[in-house]
């Protein structure tokens, strides 16, 4: 396992930059695909961010400074890059995000790309009534498995306000789940 | 409950018993909740994006996203309508005389294209700015002023291709 700092300076060595993009793209290239996914959904959409994210990353290693974590600055990137990719599209589509997003959950459950169940089903449709900010706080931590350690550093905002955030959020969905007699 | 009973050196967040079957029937109830997504993947997905991740950087470093025409076009017809109105200002400045000398009129809109596009024009911003008096400048700056920032942000999300701009 390559250390982060030997990895920057290899990503910004001239002549070791393909051995250092690969090893950058097999450490990360899961992690970011299942957070990005959370955020758009579908395969296809997923697919086309990632790529893109590390083409922004590619592009601009050398800007890199080193003041915060490799790993911080690239999932800031892929969530950019995630929530501009659904913004343009509601926007191309003379549509508002929280109507984009029922868009998509409607068509979730058709996709073959997923396979969850009604409560499965049930949960995203909940997820998807929260702020934006908390169904990135709620998918991170629920999902994706972060500490509010880490969340704090990537989402920059304190570990206290997290923490309430994500309780709000489950409080929400399951509130959402009961008034949809999805669970007990 | 005795008091020495705490003498140990620790301590617990204040209100922490009183919150604690809250906090705990809120546990229980996130326990209910399905732990997967549903979300699925192709078959060897994850081998076959690297490759396709490496191949983009040896090629062109442009964007995956397929652009519609009119988006590929956009920078081009930006450049096209910046031109054309370095024109309109030449041609005010210098108005050209009638007679047997060509005249502008009497070029084609079409030769005038084929003469931008094929980059024979090469004028800069710096070109431009030289034919602009200080007013012109305060109508720019005056002007400028009055985007909105929603129409600022508009344009950045359509526009800026460096999402890491917006991150710092």
């Amino acid at each position: 396992m390559v250390q982060e700092q030997d990895l920057v300076s290899l990503l910004q060595a001239p002549s070791q930059k393909e051995e250092a993009y690969r090893i950058l793209v097999t450490t990360y290239k899961e992690r970011l695909y299942w957070h990005i996914r959370n955020i758009v959904k579908f395969h296809d959409d997923a697919d086309d961010v990632l790529q893109n994210t590390f083409v922004k990353v590619f592009r601009n290693i050398d800007k890199f400074k080193g003041d915060s974590k490799l790993y911080t600055w690239l999932y800031r990137i892929a969530t950019n890059e995630a929530i501009t990719f659904i913004n343009k599209r509601a926007k191309r589509q003379h549509i508002t995000n929280e109507e984009l997003q029922q868009q998509t959950l409607e068509k979730l459950e058709t996709d073959v790309y997923f396979e969850g169940n009604a409560i499965q089903l049930k949960l995203q449709q909940a997820i998807a009534t929260l702020p934006d900010k908390q169904q990135l706080v709620f998918n991170m931590k629920y999902f994706e498995d972060h500490t509010y350690e880490e969340l704090s550093e990537l989402l920059q905002t304190s570990v206290g306000g997290l923490k309430s955030s994500y309780h709000i959020a489950v409080k929400k969905i399951t509130a959402f789940l009961q008034n949809n007699e999805t669970i007990l | 409950m005795e008091k020495n009973k705490y003498t140990n050196g620790f301590k617990i967040p204040e209100n922490y018993f009183e919150e604690f079957e809250t906090h705990m029937f809120d546990k229980l109830k996130e326990e209910q909740l399905p732990k997967a997504t549903g979300f699925v993947i192709p078959d060897g997905y994850f081998d076959a994006v690297e490759e396709k991740i490496i191949e983009n950087t040896k090629t062109s470093p442009l964007k995956v996203i397929h652009k519609s025409k009119t988006q590929k076009l956009r920078p081009t017809l930006y450049r096209i309508a910046g031109i054309a109105a370095v024109l309109a200002v030449l041609i005010l400045l210098y108005p050209f005389e009638n007679g047997n000398a060509i005249s502008f009129e009497k070029i084609s809109e079409a030769a005038v294209s084929e003469y931008i596009q094929d980059g024979a024009l090469d004028l800069t911003a710096d070109d431009f700015a030289m034919y602009l008096q200080d007013e012109d400048f305060d109508a720019l700056m005056q002007s400028s002023e009055e985007i909105s920032v929603e129409n600022m942000s508009d344009y950045l999300l359509n526009n800026l291709d460096d999402s890491t701009l917006l991150l710092e």
